[in-house]
């Protein structure tokens, strides 16, 4: 059993075995332990060599990644992360390790905002970028960051420092993944028997299943789902 | 010969020939046009005595001697006329009387291609089969782990960029104040490399640039052609059809004088400027255009006296330094267009290809690099400087963007493959691994000729004398009797065939892997291949 605790209030267990087993073990359901985010994944790693490390999610200073899919291009992706100088650019026994880099890279390097992420892993093509209203600063962000761009099916859940949640899917939106829930509790899932299992007395008819432009976000107040569509206009970090 | 003759040392037989001319008498028809089109007048009409004895057991009268005349072709010996196995003589020949045949044996007429001590020139490539390249293979493949892409139904974008990226950081720091941002040209991958006007017929060069721009405006592929160092038709350079040509520059500075003339009058930017150092068929040579394909045209257009060879110095005359000189040629010609089109040099793979790609890494106005490989072509070269120097292109673009890597800057310096790409006919498969192993795009040349026009060249010495003039297609040849035969609208057509079909075998390759969002550079982890050295050197896998 790996146990990290990288930042102050995030604590990070991988482990082995069948994840209800492993919880009871843990006794995660104590009263006394409170969490505003918890990330599960109930996975090993299927690319690449197994590695416990490898397991999701992954965490960089306050940002968070877990993924459903398989990312084809990570082998350029790493090479550019591990090529920036920034020390903390580094494992990789995941492919999908990458996510959370790219995250911290283009909010804390870059100073984008979570609406800039997916135009950084899945850039609008051609015809779509010449009417977007930022048009001309996307085809810079494309070509510069044109080693970040992710390939293959993904679906990418993450969380931000400030406790914002947010939900990607890969450009042809090849994953499922769902996001519901009611005011003061929200659930991100790859399946809509894990939503309904976690928060059954939800509004189901106000779940929203992002398609390939979209990026739900829940913020830190968990009072609505709101969904940035990749052909909106953008808040610039100019 | 007589037998009782003295030999000359040169005095060939025809079994000391490269290609054997085979023919049929009986099918032979005499039509003469096999002897008519043969580029190097090999053969010529035999008339060949036959005696035959006719002994009898019966009358005296019965038996005799009968002598017979036979008319058919026979072929020269002489090092002059030794047939280049073209197989022209084949394609004319209305009752497939005659084909030549390649010498199994060991061709000796090598020993003898340098009289009055001149070596043997000649156009073409290596002639060495062999390819470290097809021997890479694609080998993850995505299945279960993803579902593997559709290469006819999803959505591909397979562009690349040519030109200076900056790091995200300072692009973004020079877009907040308003500083300039090198030009970047987003393209498709596979590029027409430089073969110019005068190497190339003026019929091959327009069905050339009449196919780009179908393909452009057609077919929406943004396919570059570069021009070669031999300047552009006028017309060209002032219509809008310049932004799909890259304009060469090389050491002889042929067309120069008409191009900065035309730019005052340029409607449209072209689409970069490419700075030829060397050339990968004859790296540390400079280009050569043997007189035989000087004609007025040519003249007019280079701005020289027609009827004279024009060798291109080895080096740049201004060259000096890679640090001042190199750095100086770019930026003037970035500030020739107002620092408006990306300006690239072109070297030949060489172990010291890396010392220029680390200089350009320091220059913001270098706006890639395109490294030509020993297996390029060439219209003209000594046969020893193409056969034997050079560097393979596999492992000097691997090198060069490991090392790009080290520095961080892999999506900032473009690198450019270039030399045998598609060699043996596997274009995209080839393009693919270079891909792979760091390139942002190929350059090819020779495939185009043998695709779009039917160039019969091969790796085995066939045909090769595109250096004089002669190319029985009409491709290389300045003699209007011979580019006739080659309709520009045909070459077009086909040029857009090539293309189109690449693009399909390209997509055909990465959406197995799972890619096709961005054009997979340096995606090594998907490349295998079956010998431990070359995995080793290549940073790829070893399978077997």
């Amino acid at each position: 059993m790996m146990v990290f605790s990288f930042w102050p209030d995030t604590i990070m267990i991988k482990e082995i075995g069948d994840p209800l087993l492993l919880a009871g073990y843990l006794g995660l359901d104590r009263k006394e332990l409170k969490a505003r985010i918890i990330m599960a994944q109930g996975r090993q790693n299927t690319n690449y060599a197994i590695d416990l490390y490898a397991c999701h999610p992954f965490f960089i200073k306050g940002y968070s990644t877990m993924t459903n899919g398989e990312n084809t291009a990570f082998i350029p992706i790493r090479d550019f992360l591990t090529s920036r100088g920034i020390a903390a650019y580094t494992g990789y026994q995941s492919d999908s390790e990458v996510f959370a880099h790219i995250l911290h890279y283009s909010l804390v390097e870059l100073g984008l905002g979570i609406d800039g992420y997916k135009h950084v892993i899945t850039p609008l093509q051609e015809r779509d970028l010449a009417v977007h209203h930022n048009a001309g600063f996307l085809s810079h962000l494309k070509r510069t960051c044109r080693s970040l761009i992710i390939d293959g099916p993904n679906c990418v859940i993450g969380t931000l420092p400030d406790h914002s949640l947010f939900m990607v899917q890969d450009r042809k939106k090849l994953r499922p993944g769902v996001v519901g829930g009611k005011p003061g509790l929200y659930g991100f899932s790859s399946e809509i028997c894990g939503l309904d299992a976690v928060i059954p007395d939800r509004d189901k008819s106000r779940d929203i299943q992002p398609m390939h432009l979209d990026t739900a976000i829940v913020g830190p107040d968990r009072q609505e789902v709101t969904i940035c569509r990749q052909t909106e206009a953008l808040n610039l970090p100019l | 010969m007589s037998s009782n003759r003295s030999l000359e040392p040169s005095a060939l037989s025809l079994n000391d020939l490269p290609w054997q001319v085979k023919f049929s008498n009986d099918r032979c028809t005499l039509c003469g046009q096999c002897t008519a089109v043969c580029p190097v007048k090999a053969i010529e009409l035999g008339v060949f005595r036959k005696r035959t004895l006719k002994p009898s057991i019966r009358r005296q009268a019965d038996q005799g001697v009968a002598q017979d005349v036979f008319y058919g072709i026979r072929q020269k010996t002489d090092v002059a006329h030794a047939c280049i196995g073209c197989a022209m003589c084949t394609l004319v020949c209305p009752n497939d009387a005659i084909h030549p045949e390649k010498n199994p044996g060991l061709d000796r007429m090598k020993f003898h291609i340098n009289q009055q001590g001149v070596p043997r020139r000649r156009g073409g490539r290596r002639n060495a089969a062999g390819s470290i390249l097809d021997r890479i293979k694609f080998t993850r493949i995505s299945m279960l782990t993803d579902p593997a892409l559709d290469a006819g139904r999803h959505e591909f974008e397979m562009r690349t960029l040519l030109g200076r990226v900056l790091s995200p950081r300072e692009n973004m720091k020079r877009l907040k104040e308003k500083g300039w941002i090198p030009p970047v040209r987003e393209i498709y991958p596979l590029i027409i490399g430089g073969m110019s006007f005068g190497a190339l017929s003026p019929t091959m060069w327009e069905g050339l640039q009449m196919g780009v721009a179908y393909l452009n405006e057609e077919m929406g592929m943004p396919v570059r052609m570069c021009t070669g160092e031999g300047g552009c038709p006028p017309r060209l350079l002032r219509s809008r059809f310049l932004k799909y040509v890259i304009l060469q520059i090389a050491s002889g500075y042929f067309g120069w004088d008409e191009i900065i003339h035309a730019i005052p009058h340029m409607k449209e930017d072209p689409c970069a400027i490419e700075i030829k150092y060397g050339q990968g068929a004859k790296p540390g040579d400079g280009g050569l255009l043997m007189w035989h394909k000087v004609n007025k045209l040519i003249a007019a257009i280079r701005g020289v006296p027609a009827g004279v060879s024009l060798p291109s110095p080895p080096t740049h005359q201004t060259q000096y330094s890679i640090e001042e000189s190199v750095a100086k040629m770019i930026l003037s010609m970035s500030m020739a267009w107002g620092f408006r089109v990306p300006v690239y040099p072109k070297i030949s793979a060489s172990s010291t290809s890396l010392a220029v790609l680390n200089n350009l890494t320091r220059n913001d106005y270098a706006s890639g690099l395109a490294i030509d490989g020993e297996d390029g072509g060439t219209g003209a070269a000594y046969t020893v400087s193409m056969d034997h120097m050079g560097h393979p292109i596999a492992s000097c673009i691997r090198d060069n963007y490991l090392n790009l890597i080290k520095i961080g800057k892999q999506n900032e310096i473009p690198i450019f493959a270039g030399g045998g790409i598609g060699k043996n006919g596997n274009l995209a498969a080839n393009a693919a691994a270079l891909i792979m192993l760091g390139a942002s795009g190929v350059q090819i040349g020779k495939y185009v000729m043998q695709a779009a026009a039917g160039c019969v060249g091969t790796e085995e010495d066939r045909c090769n004398v595109c250096n004089v003039g002669i190319c029985p297609k009409g491709i290389t040849s300045q003699d209007p009797r011979l580019y006739r035969r080659l309709d520009p609208e045909d070459v077009a057509e086909r040029v857009v065939d090539l293309f189109v079909s690449f693009d399909t075998e390209l997509k055909k390759i990465v959406a197995p892997l799972g890619r096709s969002t961005s054009l997979p550079i340096g995606m090594s982890d998907a490349l295998g291949i079956d010998d431990v050295a070359a995995a080793q050197r290549l940073s790829i896998k070893y399978v077997v």
